[in-house]
């Protein structure tokens, strides 16, 4: 796989790397691709895609409020934070 | 400029009307502090899942069939991947290919008719939180709205003016209010909306490049957002240049839109089935007791209300846009003759009241308004005993305030309308004769002379004849 | 009898007892490294809340949990620099049941970072060492905690087996890995990897222990939508049953797969133990075993890469210190916080999920993964439990297989199709290969059917005891 290839898949995945992390990278997925392909032989029409081995449906939990974690606690394990919220750099949309 | 053909689509994000997010318990209330509402689950800790809450199911596929959309037997979930501060999960519970309900439609008033907007489909997914940009050179995230349970309602893009996405927007938050899915106030965030436009020449030609608009707070900026935007593009249209393919934001000050500066890639946001979820069968049985249960819909309510009041579309409409006005309306209807004076009075007078108190729509319910003495003024006016005047400026607030009954406040005021002839035609006879010049003139053909002699009649009897009697009498006297 | 009934049984002393374990582990981490930090320093405060309740399942047990199972108030870190400095705010639901029945959590274990990998290596702390060979692994992703259980520092350890990570270390480490079956323990507190596939389960120094541990983890959980609503087995109960009668598939495809001498052995010893217990031996097939290891690892790394995407230094753990943008924050905190192989898994998952590429991986990954289920509901229509080796060799040395990504995934052959098809497996230890290391013996069973399973796991565990 090309380096452009996987810089342009690091960048999806918001991961930085280095030209050698890309380099080595890209041949083992080469590897790994190749032989993740081996199920390309198999016929699969009219077959379902199995997202969970069992069939379970319709779960859910009632519309009754829980405890929150209260914005101290939050605020506490953020890296940086102000106004008891959690802060970034800069954002520009304007 | 030319004209254009213009192509409109709008993408609407109501808050289903819940006490907690759709994945978790926590709460949902507007203006809460900042991260006061928040657990490790829409925090997107580690180790946490979620779990679907059902009144955000049942809301939804209640959405669907008041939208008149085919709701979804087999419901799923998926994980919109994407990066963002407000995004804790690093994406976004959604649906992409299992939606809770495809199609649909909302029918608007056009100047020439009604219009079928079509619906694309309507999907379940969860809220972000939100960003605050401040002046120091940083943004700070407020994970309150995170996990928000949101209906998303995309439209085909078949409207035509900025008064029709207007006209859409009204009728779709009726339905959704009418049908308990949603509180749908803009000011509370409830319900947002973003557009995409697009011009050609002709319908006949290809669509244009589309340009989405964000930032519209209320439905008039979304009026004035469009009309904008049509102007720009057509002016850029006429120039002989292409329009860009871009997000702009609305700036209501301004009164313009402004593109986006931020360098966003094409978003490639890799769905696919939720796996921490599981799927959800909707049953017939279900769909069915759905419908039944389903509160009248705006547009179906208005069409009765002219059939069985006489109501027209416009006093209609007026009287339907109040919950509490309406709900009195309809209470009071089968107790009084006319349908159409008790539209006027609720629409007129006791809203100018409520607005002026600042009270609320409870203020008319049955516990708080004496129902059978509201309906005795009105039976006063008919009667002649006060003029409607004096009703509404006088006897009416009296009564919403010391809730006394009408007539003995009529009778503690003096402002009783003289009606009967007996009295009434002492004063006509007293005003013809001390105004001999305007009798005459009036026997000559001079008609304004009559309204003279009405006036001064009413001066007379300070204001407490009835003028409609005494016009009247006074037609008599002089012998027409 | 198991080293919890033994211990309940000679209502051994709570505080001596922590205390021995300390000790052991003071005496032998430092070599082996199976600890990521003891949490149970003050062993008179840790213990005061067992000796307190009057009962309890496991009341007194000393229990060791991977780095990745959230306690409240502990730093979780998934043997990862990125969750430096992360302290759970809750409980799993497995920790929270095990303090319910007196158990007294003694620490982390280590991992493989975000329990990607087959032998403890891609640690952020360092490799763990195998106990009976400290120059090699000890399996992984739970290879902290089988050493600690093999080395006696604890009695009983929790892991999380998504392709096979509970029960090749187990092989490895020479003790019993149980891996539940899918939904059959709650996942609410495990940092996720593949949440189609992750489950929690025991490993320990016999059948037994595995046996109660799961009565206490096992059960539905309403944080949980994936956990399964069915009623929760006496297990322990089961055990010491005939097995006579019982029928025992071998799947063809598993055996003569290049596996050590030492494994087959192992392998064929167990089998013959079960058959004069009145076992019925029959052979089976499951086709679609040759692609077991490519839908792994399309499925596996997919999810992964989603559920990895939380990592991103805004709301907790290590952030880069000094970004000047957003774009910053996020790519040089994940590039200096991910190891290698979680880079690697994380970039190949969204690669296979990307525009384009869905339905050429992960939709057909899925596709056959539905043909595997439905191939393990045909076999157990005939037998009632599988057999194979855990895994094709014993432990390799340390630094043997990172160079080369693809041989480390293939050793997860025999595993990672319990784990596609939901069911059940466990592994006890078989035998010795030639350079001294424990080999081990797998039972693969029905879904929500570990009394069967480990039934059969006790038999061959009690046999071989006696066989000396």
């Amino acid at each position: 796989m090309k380096n452009e290839e996987v810089t342009r898949i690091a960048k999806l995945a918001k991961i930085e790397l280095t030209d050698e992390e890309c380099g080595l990278l890209g041949r083992q997925f080469d590897d790994i691709l190749d032989y993740i392909k081996k199920i390309d032989k198999l016929d699969l029409t009219g077959v379902e895609p199995a997202c969970h081995p069992f069939e379970v449906k319709n779960v859910f939990r009632d519309d009754e409020p829980a405890e929150s974690l209260g914005a101290a606690a939050l605020t506490r394990l953020a890296p940086r934070h102000r106004s008891g919220m959690i802060e970034v750099p800069r954002i520009i949309e304007k | 400029m030319s004209v254009y053909d213009i192509v409109i689509g709008l993408e609407v994000h109501a808050q289903l009307a819940t006490r907690t997010k759709i994945f978790c318990g926590c709460r949902t209330d507007f203006g809460a502090e900042p991260n006061s509402q928040v657990c490790s689950v829409c925090a997107g800790y580690p180790g946490v899942l979620p779990v679907l809450n059902r009144r955000v199911f049942e809301l939804g596929l209640k959405a669907a069939v008041a939208l008149g959309a085919e709701p979804a037997r087999h419901v799923q979930f998926d994980r919109k991947n994407y990066f963002y501060p407000d995004l804790p999960k690093g994406y976004q519970i959604s649906q992409f290919r299992h939606p809770i309900g495809s199609g649909g439609e909302v029918e608007i008033d056009s100047p020439d008719g009604t219009r079928l907007i079509k619906l694309v489909r309507l999907h379940l997914e969860e809220d972000a939180g939100k960003l605050i940009h401040d002046a120091s050179g940083s943004s700070l995230v407020d994970l309150n709205r995170a996990g928000v349970p949101l209906a998303e309602i995309v439209s085909e893009p078949v409207l035509k003016t900025p008064e029709e996405a207007q006209a859409y927007l009204i009728e779709l938050r009726a339905i959704l209010r009418a049908a308990g899915v949603s509180d749908a106030d803009m000011e509370k965030g409830q319900l947002r909306c973003d557009a995409n436009i697009s011009l050609r020449k002709t319908a006949a030609d290809p669509l244009g490049t589309k340009v989405e608009i964000k930032n519209m707070n209320s439905f008039r900026h979304v009026r004035d957002a469009l009309a904008f935007e049509i102007t720009r593009q057509a002016k850029v249209l006429d120039a002989g240049e292409l329009i860009v393919q871009e997000t702009r934001l609305w700036d209501p000050d301004a009164g313009r839109t402004a593109s986006m500066r931020s360098k966003e890639e094409a978003h490639d946001y890799r769905y696919f089935p939720e796996p921490d979820l599981v799927p959800f069968e909707v049953d017939d049985e279900r769909i069915r007791r759905i419908r039944e249960t389903l509160e009248e819909l705006p547009r179906q309510k208005r069409t009765r209300f002219c059939d069985q009041y006489g109501l027209n579309l416009y006093d209609a409409g007026v009287l339907m846009a109040d919950d509490a006005v309406c709900r009195v309306f309809e209470e009071l209807a089968g107790k009084y003759a006319s349908a159409k004076t008790l539209a006027n009075w609720l629409t007129g007078p006791v809203t100018a009241y409520l607005n002026e108190q600042g009270l609320g729509g409870e203020a008319l319910g049955a516990g708080r308004m004496d129902h059978a003495g509201f309906l005795e003024l009105l039976v006063l006016v008919d009667g002649g005993k006060v003029s409607l005047k004096a009703a509404r400026e006088k006897i009416f607030p009296e009564f919403m305030k010391s809730g006394k009954r009408p007539s003995v406040i009529l009778e503690e005021s003096g402002l009783a309308q003289i009606s009967d002839d007996a009295s009434l035609i002492t004063a006509v006879d007293e005003v013809l004769q001390s105004h001999p010049g305007p009798v005459a003139d009036f026997r000559a053909g001079k008609t304004n002379a009559l309204q003279f002699l009405v006036g001064q009649l009413m001066k007379a009897t300070r204001g407490k004849a009835n003028p409609a009697r005494v016009k009247t009498l006074l037609e008599e006297r002089l012998g027409r | 009898m198991g080293w919890i009934s033994d211990f309940k049984s000679r209502n051994s002393d709570i505080q001596s007892t922590i205390d021995t374990c300390l000790k052991t582990i003071a005496l032998k981490d430092p070599e082996l490294a199976a600890f990521v930090k003891v949490e149970c320093d003050d062993s008179g405060r840790a213990a005061s809340g067992a000796i307190a309740s009057k009962s309890g399942k496991l009341r007194g047990v000393p229990i060791a949990l991977k780095d990745n199972i959230c306690v409240k108030g502990w730093e979780i870190t998934c043997a990862s620099r990125i969750l430096k400095g992360y302290v759970a705010p809750y409980h799993a639901t497995v920790v929270e049941r095990l303090l319910s029945e007196g158990a007294v959590l003694i620490g982390r274990t280590n991992m493989d970072e975000f329990a990607f990998g087959s032998s403890c290596e891609t640690s952020a702390y360092g490799p763990t060492r195998n106990p009976h060979d400290p120059s090699r692994a000890p399996g992984g992703s739970s290879g902290g905690s089988a050493a600690a259980v093999a080395a006696d520092m604890v009695p009983v350890a929790l892991g999380s087996d998504t392709g096979g990570s509970i029960r090749q270390p187990a092989a490895f480490c020479g003790v019993v890995g149980l891996k539940p079956t899918y939904g059959r323990v709650s996942r609410f507190g495990l940092v996720a990897f593949a949440s189609s596939l992750d489950q929690i389960g025991p490993l320990t120094r016999s059948v037994e222990d595995a046996a109660l541990v799961l009565e206490v983890i096992a059960g539905a959980d309403r944080r949980d939508s994936t956990s399964a609503d069915v009623p929760v087995d006496v297990y322990s109960k089961a055990l010491g049953g005939p097995v006579k009668g019982l029928k025992i598939g071998i799947p063809k495809e598993f055996i003569g797969r290049g596996a050590e001498p030492a494994v087959e052995e192992g392998f064929r010893r167990c089998v013959e133990l079960l058959a004069r217990e009145g076992a019925e031996i029959v052979e089976v097939s499951l086709p679609h075993t040759e692609y077991a290891v490519s839908v792994y690892y399309v499925v596996a790394p997919c999810e992964a890469s989603s559920n990895l995407a939380r990592f991103d230094g805004v709301r907790y753990g290590r952030r880069d210190p000094a970004p000047r943008t957003l774009a910053e924050l996020y790519e040089r905190s994940r590039h200096d916080g991910f190891g290698t192989e979680a880079k690697r898994r994380i970039i190949l998952g969204t690669y296979a999920l990307s525009s384009g590429y869905y339905d050429a991986y992960y939709l057909k990954a899925m596709r056959v993964r539905r043909q595997m289920i439905r191939e393990f509901n045909e076999v157990f229509k005939r037998v009632d439990l599988l057999a194979t080796p855990t895994a094709p060799t014993g432990a390799f040395r340390i630094g043997e297989k990172t160079g080369d990504p693809l041989q480390m995934y293939l050793s997860d052959i025999f595993t990672i199709s319990a784990n596609l098809a939901g069911i059940p497996a466990v592994s006890i230890p078989s035998g010795v290969n030639a350079e001294g290391l424990p080999v081990g013996f797998q039972l693969m069973g029905r879904a929500f059917d570990e009394s069967t399973l480990l039934k059969a796991a006790y038999a061959v565990e009690d046999k071989l005891g006696a066989a000396g």
